[in-house]
């Protein structure tokens, strides 16, 4: 079987905010870090997702996601919720999975945000205050 | 064209500070400029600096999807045309965009404007998480404005102010505007 390639991207301040990414295949440990204000946020997190997907299809093991986002445009939100349910789906049918998202401690809105996506997603993320 | 730049400069009430004010192309490389003017002119309030900041991205976004005016006539560019104000006072900043937008999109903007100020905090949370949820399984373009305008309202915690002058049969010139507490 073909090995999984892991991803790695470096965060970005250009025209736009770009998160910082590493998917690790080998340790399923994935992370998620920055600011992420994004025109097509679908086209940056859809090969995020399709390499989750393949992920739990073929290694099939533990998945840790840990988030430091800090701000999310709209777009970005939704490609997130979509990656969360993708882990849900996993959770479901007995794939271990953790999510933490560090957040600042005062950022409230951010919170909420997040506490909204918990909802949407009905999966349960560790909030981490101030980056702690 | 003529402006009258005198009589828009004195309606600014003397109790306000203009912090920006932008007429023109709103390009993306704009938008990251003015994010970083946010930043660095708002003071040390981490919490207000980003509902500033969290706003005028969903604003701006909205006004490049939305405005129906473009530098195409005069250029190879296929740039917006839009105004971007912020301005402060004692108790808030203020952020207004404006641009001309198209009668049809226009209506289907108030509408959704208009939802969002009748619904209190729980139910706008609310509407957002079904909105978002629901999203996933549309046409991306078929849900513009809705969620990020919810998310502006959220933040801000005050209501959409949204101004209008009917321009002529097909295009409406329209404000947005919000305001954020200072403290």
């Amino acid at each position: 079987m073909q090995k999984m390639k892991n991803i790695d991207i470096e965060a970005q301040k250009d025209n736009y905010y770009t998160p910082r990414v590493s998917f690790n295949a080998q340790t399923g440990i994935c992370e998620i870090a920055g600011e992420s204000y994004l025109e097509d946020a679908y086209a940056f997190y859809k090969p995020l997702k399709e390499w989750l997907e393949e992920y739990i299809q073929t290694i099939s093991q533990s998945v840790t996601l840990n988030l430091s986002l800090t701000y999310l445009n709209t777009a970005s939100s939704k490609s997130i919720l979509a990656i969360l349910k993708t882990l849900k789906n996993y959770q479901k049918t007995g794939g271990a999975v953790s999510v933490s998202w560090k957040y600042r401690q005062t950022d409230i809105d951010m919170l909420e945000d997040i506490e909204d996506l918990i909802f949407e997603s009905d999966l349960p993320i560790e909030l981490i205050p101030n980056g702690a | 064209m003529k402006v009258n730049f005198f009589n828009y400069y004195m309606k600014i009430k003397d109790d306000e500070n203009v912090l920006i004010s932008y007429k023109g192309p709103v390009t993306e490389k704009l938008i990251m400029e003015i994010c970083s003017d946010i930043r660095e002119k708002l003071g040390t309030n981490e919490e207000v600096i980003q509902k500033v900041f969290a706003i005028f991205l969903e604003l701006s976004r909205n006004l490049l999807d939305y405005s129906a005016e473009t530098t195409a006539r005069f250029g190879k560019y296929h740039e917006p045309i839009g105004l971007i104000i912020l301005n402060e006072n004692d108790e808030h900043y203020s952020l207004t965009t404006g641009n001309l937008v198209a009668k049809e999109d226009f209506s289907n903007f108030k509408a959704k404007c208009d939802m969002i100020n009748s619904l209190n905090r729980d139910e706008l949370r609310q509407a957002k998480r079904d909105q978002r949820v629901r999203s996933l399984d549309i046409d991306e373009a078929a849900d513009k404005a809705g969620i990020g305008l919810m998310r502006v309202a959220l933040t801000s915690g005050s209501p959409l102010n949204l101004d209008y002058v009917q321009v002529d049969e097909k295009y409406s010139f329209f404000t947005l505007s919000v305001n954020i507490k200072r403290f």
